[in-house]
């Protein structure tokens, strides 16, 4: 009697076993199974987790939810199932440009959910005359700009916009092109937009960052 | 009191509210739940209060195999990276720079991007390198330096050339063709982990120099 009382005493107070144990399963297949939902109150140690190996291929990255009702539910990012992935690359053809003259392309990519880049940048068509059409006598190559950048927009918004042209001279009338860039949109949380980064260079050709973006 | 006590215990076996230290294969169980082995889950894990990292360096990403094991994604071992890069370096390209080059990537699996290219001449190594179309000198040519999609291959290939234009040697007399040493940054991206290659887009800008367009669905 007092021997069963002592064995409760200890099942309560603190409980090893030794040997697979099962929750909802007779039949537990690790040292421990749980034939259901598991909830961690706080932390979730894994002190020998292995790693991934070169053979394996196809395997997903796991989140960790945070809306109410799923608080805290691991999931696993099938990015085949989404509309927009943390990385997305997108082929843009732009066609039918006035001359060589894309200036302000609201792409649609709100920034405070993005953050655009463009990469693979051509240049399909006629070339561009070196002179500068409002004084012939001047040759110069201009000045050729392809970037995205963060703009507002009349209803408020702000966007992200492309701008490829050559700033400077235009294409002949008559002459043509059409640009195709890869644009990779980056899904914001998961990678960050830093503030910009101003340097004075006093008219030097080296010089060095006034900051420093923490990166840890 | 035998039956009361059974009772308990019956109870306690069926559904269990511990309010001390558990250990499974250790008698010195360091958490409320120390399992010294592997645990499996059959529907989801919930963590409720998981702790802020603070720091980048030291941690890994956590990923899921297509068997359903967790590891950790260290990128060192792993046969790919989330997001690759490799700077390709190309020694004695024709004067007519780079027509069709074959990465061998497969396009199923990577979107690749070239995100940064310069060139030299082979011979002494100068950036002074004159590239121009030779029959219309007064044109500024456009430059295509990309990766596209083979589907005869099913692989990236590179394309690195001025339109109409050649590579020539400004410092020799007569301006010969120069072969060229060109080095490219390329990001490949592995598509189904946490990239997406999105639908193509064409926009016409209907002879306009501003315009304004939505992103693809779901943006």
């Amino acid at each position: 009697m007092k021997n069963i009382i002592q064995i409760i005493f200890v099942l309560l107070l603190s409980s090893y076993c030794y040997g697979q144990v099962g929750i909802g399963t007779t039949i537990p297949e690790e040292d421990l199974h749980v034939a259901g939902d598991l909830l961690v109150n706080n932390a979730l140690r894994m002190t020998a987790l292995p790693s991934v190996s070169n053979a394996d291929e196809d395997f997903k990255l796991l989140t960790r939810n945070a809306f109410p009702g799923q608080l805290g539910e691991v999931k696993r990012i099938d990015v085949d199932q989404l509309n927009v992935a943390p990385v997305n690359v997108i082929n843009y053809h732009i066609t039918n440009i006035n001359l060589d003259n894309l200036a302000d392309l609201d792409l649609g990519y709100l920034s405070n959910r993005y953050i655009v880049a463009v990469s693979n940048f051509r240049y399909v068509g006629d070339g561009i005359e070196k002179i500068y059409s409002a004084d012939r006598s001047r040759s110069t190559i201009g000045q050729f700009v392809v970037r995205t950048f963060e703009s507002n927009n009349p209803d408020g918004s702000n966007t992200w916009h492309l701008e490829i042209q050559n700033r400077r001279l235009d294409l002949a009338a008559g002459d043509s092109v059409e640009y195709y860039v890869t644009l990779v949109v980056y899904l914001r949380g998961f990678f960050r937009l830093l503030p910009s980064i101003t340097t004075d260079l006093n008219g030097q050709l080296n010089g060095t960052a006034s900051s420093t973006p923490v990166l840890n | 009191m035998y039956k009361s006590l059974l009772l308990i215990l019956t109870a306690y076996f069926f559904s269990s509210s511990l309010f001390s230290q558990v250990g499974i294969n250790t008698d010195t169980p360091s958490a409320m739940l120390d399992v010294v082995g592997n645990v499996k889950i059959d529907e989801s894990l919930f963590l409720e209060n998981i702790a802020e990292n603070q720091q980048i360096r030291g941690a890994n990403l956590i990923i899921q195999t297509t068997d359903n094991r967790f590891l950790k994604y260290d990128t060192a071992i792993s046969k790919y990276g989330p997001i690759n890069y490799s700077k390709l370096i190309f020694e004695e390209l024709s004067p007519d720079g780079l027509i069709d080059y074959d990465t061998k990537i497969d396009i199923n699996d990577y979107s690749v991007t070239i995100q940064g290219y310069f060139f030299v001449i082979n011979s002494n190594k100068s950036p002074e390198v004159l590239l121009r179309n030779d029959a219309e000198r007064d044109i500024v040519e456009g430059y295509q330096i990309h990766a596209f999609k083979d589907l005869g291959t099913n692989t990236w290939h590179l394309q690195a050339i001025a339109n109409n234009s050649r590579f020539y040697n400004p410092s020799l007399n007569g301006f010969p063709a120069t072969t060229i040493d060109m080095e490219i940054n390329l990001v490949i991206f592995r598509n189904g982990f946490i990239t997406k290659p999105g639908p193509d887009v064409t926009i016409d800008m209907q002879n306009n120099t501003t315009n304004r367009v939505l992103p693809p669905t779901g943006f």
